[in-house]
């Protein structure tokens, strides 16, 4: 080693003090932070244009100086080992950091892990630990993570519209509740449900300070007829936990317990692991459903009926008749009369291992299916009442009051927005205008922030520390991933400090108390917390089910008069990739289609399709550009583009709620359909969302919607004089039960035959080392769309809004495929997630002028961006059509970025959103052609990682964005050419496998397991009354 | 060039030209001023094309997006207007080179214009195949020259990257073909002109020096010949490239075996209908009835009746395979043509291109301008429908029922077709003020035994022969 030392300039030779001085610097010209501000803002507060631009100063110096610390120094990651002495472990640039965390929204709750890159938050994954949703997420969960980024975020309190800061904030709003209180004035704190047992201990603090106070809980889309019910049946007001694997006939009635109700992604998990047939246990669960509107539960069903939302009654108590053999009333309920004793042969051939559950949110139906599963002794066995379940806490009756009260001196909006989605509007707004103190904690201008007089936002979760209580025996945590992107404060945090309390959040946390203190003695202590909260949660569950109903007190409770419908009803629905619209200016959300009616960007009236037709709307128009019409309820009116909702019950309409927000709300979700709450109605002490009376009109006038499937069924629809049209029973293939039994190959016997002819003229080459592939269950498929957003925030997708979704340019790397069969009044649905197919022999390689797509020796087909010219010849080629155009410039990817603004969709062009870009993937510019990857980024650094470890992949390891995303596992992935593999033995000794068009030799390495039905008849694949309509 | 042709032949030119009124005629045309009529024309043509131009301009800066093609329908006005104008540039070689290698004589009369016209609507093609691209910039890609990118290389697989080849290759070809025929013709315009002004010396340029020596005349002979030849086989091999787009591909409807002879007639068809359009218009305004004749057009008329026939038969062929087949989705491909959606672009097609030509069975029609005008516009806009029908009509309804869509073209997609027509008919407008329309050499040659003059005295000279005795001679001089 040679001692030389080597100077690189004279002054550092001569060791000038300039060069001395110099060198010292971190950098050599001052960075040029102040050049952006102007003089006003150096001095005073900040102006929300220039936090922004300093924000975008602060974050390029430290992408430079690449010295990033953790940003909470006591948050731990998830993969970090606590037997090393260091705790914090140092960044590692180019590695993602895993954060165990939770998500919690509407009647839903998951345990995920946060993934960070640099100290971003970039993508939502599903904690395969967590005994809930054991790794499930819905598309909601998934896409959360964008609203982190969103512009539209308030950065600082505010009052009556303009900025102040914290302090100012805290003393008045402080003072005022002080004033308030020592006169004895009512303050309110209005939430929705609210698990948090922060925000629990925070109340309480305020509460002892300021004793006037009066929490109350509403949820927009209520389950509390479910509680009030279970105070009779239960004797406490508690929603217990559906153990839906444990049924074998489930029957619901306008239950969405897949989609939207309580509790899904857990249902879900629970739901599917008996409904998928094997070979080795070819059984599954029966699923009967009763709906109004169209469910993805509804459609997952072997047997389903159609019912208006005012028959529900009458059928659940001609199904309490049969089973118990008594009369509770008399009822006709006429042709349902037959599904009915069907149902009831089975319940009663399954006592004790059936579930009956309803959506309705009216105590008398629920009270019915508490008799029902009470007299069925479900409870204490697929019913379990010892865990219940926090979430949907709303009282109705509780709000109904408060909207009277004409005593409201203060009202606190923690996480509620009333003059949105509460059907007391009108009333919340006096309420607010004329109290003496308004405060929201909203992180935007929402419907009813626009009225207060304060608005103290609120932070995004993933910025924030929690411990929810989703159910009894089971805490999970919350832990920031990212400081506060913004001057933004935890509600909690708020709450304690108005109440004069100066706790942090973090310290809020830990001294929430946990109540396991017995179960976990060492939870107290500093390492057991830090493993709690590595781990996301601390559960004592118990698998086995308790319980017991008494079954006279409910059907004593019952009222049993039948509710007399008068004309057309109305059915107001939580819409599946919305929910009840809280994050509803999330333009993934908003882009991602409805899973029944492939409709994005709008609600709209589903129609049923007789009443459609008979109301002069065309069956398959086939086009983006459909009719609009109006819906009169009570007086209020409200006029949206038309759907037809195949197998929806006829004399009914269904508007999904959850859109029209207002302006303040964001730029995505404005003028995004309209708003559909106003028609909910408060009755008989709950909130019903199914109203009757209803008149409708079809208008003149069309709109463009963002259609992204304009076809609906297999059946072809122009056929040659003479030919019978046909049904291509080739892609999704069905079959029913007990021919399952009979042979693995039920509904796949086509397969032999073509495997056998399958021949070709060229040389094939023997499949070395890894061969990627991926499986897709149509049986374990719900339809929910979580994968989709799980791949477009994997996959840096872009949005590319309404016009561009009805022109059919949807972007989305993978879709799923609804496809109707049988009786267009109430056909069968079958879901198949569509991605590419990375076909062995794709059509598309061969077609390329310039080689931008080659296929790997892994099996994959490649996409090289930078190569592509954009012939779109590919696309054309592409027998699924799976592969994705830029046809503008999305993501702001693009030399010509000052011609972007030509698409509506410029929710992705700002710096801060772009933030969620995943940094592994490219980032495609406009003119360039693009497709799913099977996710490559993580078969590489999953290949590295197992390279660095020396040794072999193991099967399982890989998984695809779509894969973490599924909440009932739907999707495998893995090499088939390792013969242990899950995926080798769905290929190989599977009978149900098959491939598209596998007798067009594409040889894709996507398969399908065909969709078993549990129904006694075979599938009936006709769908011709609607076609017919066409002509 | 002097053989026998029997006198019962219609002449070729009319009106007793002599070799000195064959070149007024024809280089009347390229002098004086330019003319209202032609001024206004080019004017109008030339903003039309101003248009096109700025519609590219559109889609360059917006990109593909401002045009009505999504995911499934991903070609549809760009690629159909491509290959409608590859098949137009058809007539040109064919009329070259194989009705030279078959000495047709009439071809003289319409040549020229007609190989013009074929560079000029290559030009218009390769516009779609450049800007059809979602980024034109990289379109170099596509070239197979050395480069600095290691092993990327382009695919010989892909029909388009042959595509580029035959296009190129038909370009340059049909280019030395008609340059080559105009240098003895720019000497003439040259020689009328004042020697020294600029006029000569542009003509001079343009002419590479022609005297007209007899070594002149033996090596142009020779190159023409060559030429012919090696354009020969293009005639063929370039529409049978650009219908492998197609026939290479997996959609039903495009992978079909008969799709290379079908598009080499259906191009002839259009390019024939094209040179007629514009021959009927070129004939009166420039007075060169003489030299373009009723016999010219009927001729063409038969070859549009050929073509037409063969291109019918091929669509008919196809229902029949599809029927054969047992092929599902094949067969629905086609009853979707004739039955679905777009049934009235599919009867469209049928009834242009399959049943309006079978007219042409009738003398009175063929020999009939008005008439003739018309069908020619009509099959044009037939064998438009029909690359529509191919490329829409099996794209929007292929494997999975669930990406069928429709499809609609935007104001952006037409403005750069009606461009590419303006470019075009600016292009032909100064070509025909500039250039000489009609091969004078050319014409010059067949005088001498297809003239009319020659027709009278080769019937004087038969008339004692009892064998033509009963010939009515009215059928031969009544074009006079």
């Amino acid at each position: 080693m040679s001692n030389n030392k080597y100077w690189q300039s004279l002054e550092q030779f001569e060791e000038t003090p300039e060069f001395k001085e110099q060198a010292n610097k971190e950098f050599i010209e001052e960075l040029p932070v102040f050049d952006y501000v102007d003089d006003a803002t150096k001095v005073e507060s900040t102006g929300r244009r220039d936090f922004l631009k300093m924000m975008g100063i602060s974050f390029s110096a430290a992408a430079i100086v690449s010295s990033c610390k953790i940003p909470v120094n006591k948050a731990v990651p998830y993969v970090f080992n606590l037997d090393q002495s260091s705790r914090i472990p140092e960044l590692m640039p180019g590695v993602a950091d895993y954060f165990a965390s939770s998500y919690a929204e509407g009647g839903d709750f998951m345990s995920v892990l946060v993934k960070t890159r640099e100290n971003r938050p970039i993508k939502i994954e599903g904690n395969t630990a967590a005994p809930l949703s054991k790794g499930g997420t819905t598309g909601r969960a998934q896409a959360s993570v964008l609203g982190l980024y969103d512009i539209t975020r308030l950065t600082q309190p505010k009052k009556k519209g303009d900025s102040i800061t914290w302090e100012q904030a805290d003393t008045e709003i402080a003072n005022k509740l002080a004033s308030i209180a020592t006169s004895g004035g009512k303050i309110v704190v209005l939430t929705n449900t609210n698990y948090s047992l922060a925000t629990k201990k925070a109340l309480e603090v305020f509460k002892a300070k300021y004793p006037t106070t009066e929490v109350v809980t509403y949820d927009p889309i209520s389950l509390y007829a479910i509680r009030k019910a279970n105070q009779t049946t239960l004797g406490s007001a508690i929603i217990p936990t559906y153990l839906f694997d444990k049924a074998q006939v489930i029957a619901g009635f306008n239950c969405d317990f897949l989609g939207a109700w309580v509790n899904t992604t857990e249902n879900a998990r629970r739901y599917i692991t008996n409904r998928v047939p094997s070979k080795e246990n070819p059984n599954m669960s029966r699923h009967y459903q009763f709906q109004s509107n169209v469910t993805i539960t509804g459609s997952k069903a072997d047997y389903k009926y159609a019912i208006k939302p005012s028959q529900e009654k009458a059928v659940l108590i001609a199904l309490y008749n049969k089973l118990a053999g008594t009369t509770l009333a008399s009822v006709n309920i006429g042709e349902l009369q037959a599904g009915v004793d069907k149902l009831a042969a089975e319940l009663l051939a399954n006592k004790g291992a059936s579930i009956v559950v309803s959506g309705t949110n009216n105590v008398d139906i629920q009270l019915l299916t508490n008799a029902i599963n009470g007299l069925l002794g479900n409870y204490g066995s697929t019913i379990d009442t010892t865990a219940a379940l926090n979430l949907k806490q709303g009282n109705d009756e509780a709000l109904k009051a408060l909207s009277d009260d004409t005593s409201v001196k203060a009202i606190l909006l923690v996480g509620a927005n009333p003059v949105y989605d509460s059907a007391f509007s009108e009333k919340f707004k006096n309420i607010i205008s004329k109290a003496e103190l308004s405060v929201s904690f909203a992180d935007r201008v929402d419907e009813s922030a626009e009225l207060v007089q304060y608005i103290t936002p609120d932070s995004h979760y993933l910025e924030s520390w929690d411990v929810l209580e989703p159910k009894k025996g089971f805490i999970a945590f919350v832990q920031p991933t990212i400081n506060p992107l913004f001057d933004t404060r935890q509600a909690a945090v708020s709450l304690i400090e108005f109440a004069g309390d100066t706790t942090t959040a973090h310290d809020l946390a830990q001294s929430v108390g946990l109540p396991f203190t017995t179960n976990f003695p060492t939870l107290l202590g500093n390492t057991a917390w830090e493993s709690a909260l590595q781990a996301g949660f601390v559960a004592s569950l118990n698998e086995v089910a308790t319980g017991a109903a008494n079954v006279s007190a409910t059907i004593a409770a019952i009222n049993t008069t039948l509710p007399t419908s008068k004309g057309l009803e109305l059915v107001v629905f939580e819409s599946i990739p919305l929910g009840d619209g809280k994050y509803s200016n999330n333009p993934y959300l908003l882009e991602m289609p409805d899973p029944i009616t492939r409709v994005s960007w709008d609600n709209y009236i589903a129609l049923p399709y007789t009443f459609a037709i008979n109301n002069g709307i065309q069956a398959m128009s086939q086009a983006s550009t459909v009719k609009t019409a109006k819906v009169t309820v009570n007086g209020k009116e409200i006029i949206l583009p038309v759907v037809i909702s195949y197998g929806q019950a006829q004399d009914t309409i269904a508007i999904a709620l959850g859109f029209g927000r207002s302006e303040g709300v964001g730029q995505a979700a404005f003028g995004a359909g309209e708003n559909a709450y106003p028609l909910i109605k408060f009755d008989n002490g709950t909130i019903s969302y199914a109203v009757d009376g209803v008149t409708y009109e079809t208008l003149n006038e069309t709109r463009k919607i963002g259609l992204s499937q304009r076809y609906h069924t297999l059946q072809e629809d122009s056929n040659l004089p003479g030919r019978p049209r046909r049904y291509r029973s080739n892609i999704v293939k069905e079959a029913n039960l007990t021919d399952y039994r009979k042979s693995d190959s039920a509904g796949n016997e086509d397969r032999a035959s073509i495997k056998e002819h399958l021949t070709t003229l060229y040389k094939s080459y023997d499949s070395l080392g890894h061969h990627w592939s991926m499986a897709v269950d149509l049986n374990a498929c719900i339809g929910c769309g979580a994968c989709v957003i799980s791949c477009n925030v994997e996959n840096n997708i872009p949005v590319i809004g309404r016009k561009e979704m009805s022109n059919t340019r949807s972007m989305h790397w993978m879709r799923i495929d609804r496809y109707y069969s049988g009786d267009p009044d109430n056909p069968d649905v079958a879901f198949q997630p569509l991605m590419c197919q990375h076909c062995d022999n794709a059509p598309c390689e061969n077609v390329c002028p310039v080689n931008a797509t080659s296929h790997s020796s892994e099996g994959l087909n490649q996409m090289a961006y930078n190569r592509c010219i954009g012939t779109k010849y590919c696309a054309n080629n592409c027998p699924f059509k799976v592969r994705k155009f830029n046809w503008y410039d999305y993501q702001g990817g693009d030399a010509f970025g000052a011609w972007n603004d030509h698409t509506d969709a410029t929710y992705m062009l700002n710096d801060l959103t772009r933030m969620v870009l995943n940094p592994d993937v490219t980032v495609r510019s406009r003119g360039v052609m693009e497709k799913c990857t099977f996710c490559v980024q993580r078969i590489q650094s999953a290949k590295l990682t197992a390279k660095s470890d020396g040794r072999k992949l193991k099967d399982g390891e890989i998984q695809t964005a779509c894969q973490t995303a599924c909440p009932t596992g739907a999707i495998t992935f893995g090499d088939r050419n390792d013969k242990n593999s899950e995926i080798h033995h769905i290929f190989y000794d599977s009978g149900r496998n098959y491939h598209l068009y596998e007798e067009q030799h594409f040889l894709p390495n996507v398969g399908y397991q065909v969709k078993i039905r549990n129904t006694d008849e075979k599938p009936n694949f006709t769908f011709i009354g609607a076609l017919e309509e066409k002509a | 060039m002097s053989h026998f042709e029997s006198p019962l032949r219609e002449p070729l030119i009319t009106g007793s030209k002599t070799y000195k009124q064959i070149t007024d005629d024809i280089v009347r045309g390229t002098e004086g001023s330019l003319g209202i009529t032609w001024l206004l024309s080019t004017g109008v043509a030339g903003l039309v094309a101003l248009f096109g131009v700025f519609c590219l301009t559109w889609t360059i800066l917006y990109g593909i997006g401002t045009w009505g093609v999504n995911t499934t329908v991903g070609w549809a006005w760009d690629i159909t207007n491509f290959v409608w104008w590859v098949g137009i540039g058809h007539a040109g070689t064919l009329i070259s080179a194989i009705l030279l290698l078959f000495r047709q004589k009439w071809r003289t009369g319409v040549n020229r214009a007609a190989e013009a016209m074929t560079i000029f609507a290559v030009v218009c093609a390769g516009l779609f195949v450049m800007l059809h691209t979602g980024r034109p910039w990289d379109v170099f890609y596509i070239l197979p020259y050395p480069n600095t990118r290691g092993p990327l290389w382009t695919n010989f697989n892909s029909p388009l990257l042959w595509d580029v080849f035959a296009i190129s290759t038909y370009l340059t070809v049909s280019l030395l073909f008609w340059y080559t025929g105009l240098v003895p013709d720019f000497a003439t315009i040259r020689d009328r002109s004042k020697a020294g002004s600029i006029r000569w010396k542009i003509y001079n340029i343009l002419s590479f020096g022609w005297v007209g020596s007899a070594k002149h005349w033996e090596r142009f002979e020779s190159l023409a010949l060559i030429l012919a030849g090696l354009a020969t086989p293009l005639v063929l091999s370039v529409h049978t490239i650009v219908s492998f787009d197609f026939a290479t591909s997996v959609i039903p409807g495009w992978h079909t075996t008969i799709l290379p002879p079908y598009f080499v007639a259906g191009a002839i068809f259009s390019g024939f209908a094209m040179v007629l359009t514009l021959m009927i218009v070129a004939r009166k305004v420039m007075n060169l009835q003489d030299y373009i004749t009723i016999a010219h057009i009927e001729s063409m008329n038969k070859i549009l009746l050929l073509t037409g026939t063969m291109v019918g038969t091929a669509y008919l062929t196809e229902l029949f395979v599809a029927w054969y087949s047992g092929s599902m989705i094949e067969q629905y491909a086609f009853a979707n043509r004739a039955f679905g959606p777009y049934l009235w672009a599919y009867w469209i097609m049928m009834s242009c291109n399959l049943i309006f030509p079978q007219f042409f069975w009738v003398k009175k029609l063929r020999r009939n301008i008005a008439f003739t005008f018309f069908a020619s516009i009509i099959v044009n806009i037939g064998m438009w429908f029909e690359r529509f029908v191919i490329i829409v009509l099996s794209l929007h309804r292929d494997y999975l029922p669930s990406s069928w869509t429709d499809y609609q073209p935007t104001w952006v997609e037409v403005g750069i077709y009606v461009g590419t027509g303006g470019i075009f008919m600016t292009l032909f407008l100064l070509f025909s003020r500039f250039f000489p329309v009609v091969a004078i050499a050319e014409v010059k040659s067949i005088l001498s035994i297809s003239g009319n003059q020659a027709r009278r005295e080769q019937m004087d000279e038969v008339k004692s022969d009892e064998a033509y005795q009963d010939v009515d001679a009215r059928l031969i001089y009544k074009i006079d």
